[in-house]
């Protein structure tokens, strides 16, 4: 075996022995609300709407820092969140939000949320189709 | 039945071209194909080419003239064609009408497209004895690229889209059966994405389809290598190719982390999206192709290798494409390519597939034959340490691509993982390492030599380099103040080990110009890249390490519980209210929100942010500026208005003060109910409010006889007057009433810090100071400022890169 080749499959097998090492901290998984109630304490993804029937808490001349929301999902469940960031604008016509962070007992403390909203997909026919009706009433 | 104000024409002429551009490809593949085949009989083969060449100039004509249709119906505003009506709107400046081309995925295929037509038309140009094989290679690739563009449907399997299509053809509404729907429903169009609205919009993706585009020259060379047996000839003419290649990427890479730096407000020009992971990794293995193609072309070893990086530096980047484009990366990017995803997923993987199944035919048909140096390499050999280098870079990509791949992977084996708390750690620890390496390697292999080097020759020559570099980056460590501790002593100390690889990096390769070349610059373009490359670390490593958020928040409510869990100080307290008028303290300025701004024709709404930096003994100003952070306030379907912000930087040679508002009051959800309250005043009075008093310190009057100084109005009511507030501040006011033709218009002035409005009123003879407390005059922003210092390094090392490689393409080019 040339040295070239020990070498590489040193280099090879010494990332790939990383990967296995660190692969279970840096992974996390996308959860339900339920699910993840049920591992408090744990960094996840959590895959949410925001419910519109709640007030969205929010004084930027307060604290700057602070919003509080809740969140349903699509099989029933519920959680306040916390945010400690500026509220997001597109926040209340998200259709779907991802947020990063952890359950503290009945709070879901977020620290990076991902909005997805109607706006961004100009190409969603039912969203179009909408505008267009609103069009011929004009 | 007839529709109105449709022009049909324009949109006819480029699917006609669409169509066009495809059949030619077709027959200049087969031609080429023809060509190569027959290149031992020189008439058929001459043939041959010239219809392929034919050919390929018509499908350039064609490629160019669907540019020209859609570009037509961008500037004219034809609605009716849903390219137009998605992508832009009437409002748009022209320059942004090209970035309208961009944000539909149509556009960026036709622009890739067109890209490899300019690079063929080189290629048949330059191309010699490789054309046909070569060109063979690019027309199947543009057989592929023109499909993108067909929208046709074969057995129910929509392929590709066309920039062509009718808004009516498309969508079934009623509105589209009225034949003055055009006036009616497509008065304006939808307009284009506000993130795109920058100038680096308008030169950025030309850019990196340059190094899209000449991606595939490197992999044809090395299919044509292959398929003509000259497995070791197509080094030398494939090299300033993979060069030119290397560069763009690397330009057009930067350029995006420069429009991101600008426009987008996550704070810094890279957060390892997969976007910008996906252009990265074709960059990193190009990289490491052309180091074994060097390599391989002095010594012939790595014969097999430099296959297998060719073609992986191509697969790399049509997978980036796939990533990117096909929306299966879903939640996980901030960069919505949006489209026909679908249909695109399998066009992608089908092209994917192809030349994969190509490669492995030829590759394994052949690999007997391949010329395979028997002896071992030498560990004192320069090709021993280059084949290192390259594989450290095929590791760092394969490290990134699994990373960027996870919702692939999870889409293919149902699982539900995602990278956690802290995503950018994640690739920062590994990248770190990896820039020890290769800054490390960068710096000592240009002084081996190849197959061997005597121990005392290396030495001599790489002493006084070492030497100088580790007193320049002791320097660096000692009075630099890194002292990066979110993530222990561990990463401090390989921030610190990275520093004096990147300076050894440097100081090496500017050495070696003089020590190994003799100083001839014609050869130096490779140095001088590496010196960028090191420059390029240094100014990751500084200003990342030494970033500074200037916004942590000191007066909002601090709660103990944030505290996190690993002792980092930025757990998002970093977000500043600034009330207007209202002089906050930032870091070690102070900063006011004096007002914002806008201008006809600009959506944008400009913040004004005023810093001012005073010593804290002499009270004398040291620094003082003023930005002008921008926000894009769109309405909402609700009625709502959304804030998209821009930041703006006050740059110095050695750091930017980086400011963005990230939230601010509604302006339709404010209602002003208050009233004025008016009080009859004289000149010394006092008159109180709810926080303070107000003195007025002098009431003129002014009308055209006595003063000529009021062309625009016949008299004057003017009052200069105090705000007194119980917090101790004041302000001066002057609200004032003029009279024109009878008519009273009021001047009313406002003091926002203490929500205050004042005007002027007259009843009768008697002047009265009207007073209205509002909490709708309460304006405020909050605003996020960081320090990025030594930012520039990053970008000059950018392009001193960029100039070296590009020197040694051009270098490389002249010789073959």
């Amino acid at each position: 075996m040339k040295k070239i080749h020990i070498v590489a499959l040193v280099l090879i097998a010494g990332a790939i022995a990383y990967m296995l090492v660190t692969l279970s901290s840096d992974l996390t998984t996308y959860d339900t609300i339920a699910s993840a109630q049920q591992k408090q304490g744990k960094y996840l993804h959590l895959i949410a709407q925001l419910d519109r029937t709640q007030d969205i808490s929010y004084d930027p001349v307060k604290d700057p820092n602070y919003l509080e929301f809740y969140a349903i999902d699509s099989l029933g469940g519920k959680t306040k969140v916390v945010y400690h960031n500026t509220k997001p604008p597109e926040l209340e016509m998200s259709e779907r939000i991802v947020m990063k962070g952890k359950m503290n007992g009945d709070v879901f403390e977020c620290k990076e949320i991902l909005l997805k909203c109607p706006s961004k997909y100009k190409d969603d026919p039912a969203h179009q189709g909408k505008e267009f009706e609103n069009k011929i009433q004009d | 039945m007839g529709y109105q104000g449709e022009h049909l024409f324009v949109g006819q002429l480029g699917h006609f071209c669409a169509v066009l551009s495809f059949v030619a490809s077709l027959v200049a593949t087969f031609a080429y194909f023809k060509a190569t085949q027959t290149a031992a009989v020189a008439e058929i083969h001459a043939a041959w080419k010239k219809l392929a060449r034919t050919a390929f100039i018509i499908e350039t004509v064609a490629v160019a003239t669907i540019m020209v249709a859609l570009y037509i119906i961008l500037y004219n505003h034809y609605f009716e064609y849903r390219f137009a009506y998605q992508h832009s709107n009437r409002s748009l400046p022209v320059n942004y009408l090209i970035s309208s081309f961009w944000e539909g995925q149509e556009g960026s295929f036709m622009l890739w497209n067109l890209w490899h037509c300019i690079i063929g038309l080189v290629l048949i140009k330059t191309g010699k004895v490789w054309e046909a094989p070569v060109m063979t290679i690019l027309s199947v690739a543009q057989i592929f690229m023109s499909t993108f563009l067909l929208g046709v449907y074969f057995f129910d399997v929509k392929i590709g889209s066309s920039p062509f299509v009718l808004m009516r053809n498309e969508y079934n509404y009623p509105i589209f059966k009225d034949p003055l729907y055009i006036q009616k429903a497509l008065r304006d169009g939808q307009g284009l994405n506000i993130l795109l609205q920058n100038y680096w919009m308008v030169i950025h993706p030309p850019i990196v389809f340059i190094g899209f585009a000449s991606s595939i020259v490197p992999f044809a060379f090395a299919i044509a290598g292959l398929w003509t047996k000259k497995y070791h000839e197509w080094i030398k003419p494939v090299l300033p190719w993979a060069l030119f290649n290397a560069a763009f990427l690397g330009i057009g890479i930067m350029m995006g982390a420069a429009w991101a730096y600008e426009s987008l407000t996550f704070g810094g020009y890279w957060a390892w999206d997969p976007v910008e992971n996906a252009s990265l990794v074709p960059w990193l293995i190009i990289i490491a192709a052309i180091h074994i193609m060097l390599l391989n072309r002095s010594t012939g070893y790595s014969s097999r290798s430099v296959f297998w990086f060719t073609f992986l530096s191509f697969l790399t980047l049509i997978y980036s494409t796939f990533l990117t484009r096909t929306g299966v990366l879903g939640d996980t990017s901030v960069h919505s390519f949006t489209g026909d995803g679908n249909s695109l997923f399998w066009h992608f993987l089908v092209i994917m597939s192809f030349f994969s199944a190509l490669f492995a035919v030829l590759y394994f048909k052949n690999r007997k034959h391949l010329p395979v140096v028997k002896k071992e390499e030498d560990i004192s050999s320069r090709e021993f340490w280059m084949f290192v280098g390259a594989l450290v870079f095929l590791i760092s990509s394969a490290y990134i691509t699994f990373y960027t791949s996870l919702p692939l992977i999870n889409k293919i084996f149902g699982s539900q993982m995602a990278i956690g708390e802290d995503p950018e750690y994640v690739y920062n620890r590994v990248m770190i390492l990896i820039a020890v390496v290769l800054g490390l390697l960068t710096a000592i292999v240009q002084y081996l030599k190849y197959k061997h080097t005597p121990r005392s020759f290396w030495l001599k020559k790489i002493a006084v380099p070492t030497v100088i570099a580790v007193v320049i980056s002791l320097l660096i460590s000692l009075f630099g103040n890194i002292n990066y501790m979110n993530y222990g002593a561990g990463y401090l100390g390989a921030i610190h080990l990275a520093i004096f690889a990147a300076v050894y990096a440097m100081v090496a390769n500017t050495a070696y110009i003089w020590v190994g070349l003799n100083g001839k610059m014609k050869s130096a373009g490779g140095s001088i890249a590496h010196f960028g490359f090191g420059l390029l670390l240094l100014g990751i490593l500084i200003s990342s390490s030494k970033k500074e958020v200037i916004s942590i928040n000191r007066t909002g409510i601090v709660f103990s519980w944030l505290k996190d869990p690993k002792g980092r100080d930025d757990s998002g307290l970093q977000n500043v209210t600034l009330i207007q008028g209202v002089p906050t303290p930032l870091g070690k300025y102070v900063v006011t929100y004096s007002g914002d701004t806008s201008y006809p024709r600009d959506e944008k709404r400009y913040f004004k942010i005023h810093y001012v930096w005073k010593d804290s003994v002499t009270n004398t100003v040291k620094e003082e500026f003023t930005l002008y952070p921008n926000a894009f306030l769109i309405k909402g379907e609700d009625g709502r208005t959304q804030l998209s912000a821009n930041p703006d930087s006050r740059h110095y040679w050695n750091k930017d003060i980086f400011t963005f508002v990230t939230s601010m009051p509604d302006p339709e959800s404010v209602k002003d109910t208050a009233t004025f309250r008016h009080t009859p005043v004289f000149t010394g009075d006092t008159v109180f409010y709810s926080s303070g008093y107000i003195t007025i310190d002098q009431l003129i009057k002014a009308d055209k006889g006595t003063n000529k100084d009021l062309p625009l109005v016949d008299s004057a009511w003017l009052a200069d007057v105090t705000v007194h507030g119980n917090n101790g501040m004041t302000f001066k006011a002057n609200p004032a009433l003029f009279s024109k033709d009878g008519t009273p218009i009021p001047k009313r002035d406002t003091i926002m810090a203490q929500s205050l409005v004042l005007e002027v009123n007259k009843n009768g003879e008697q002047i009265e100071l009207g007073v209205k407390e509002s909490g709708a005059v309460m304006n405020y922003i909050t605003l996020k400022a960081f320090q990025f210092p030594y930012i520039n390094l990053l970008w000059m090392g950018v392009l001193v890169t960029s100039f070296g490689t590009l020197m040694s393409a051009w270098q490389r080019a002249k010789r073959n």
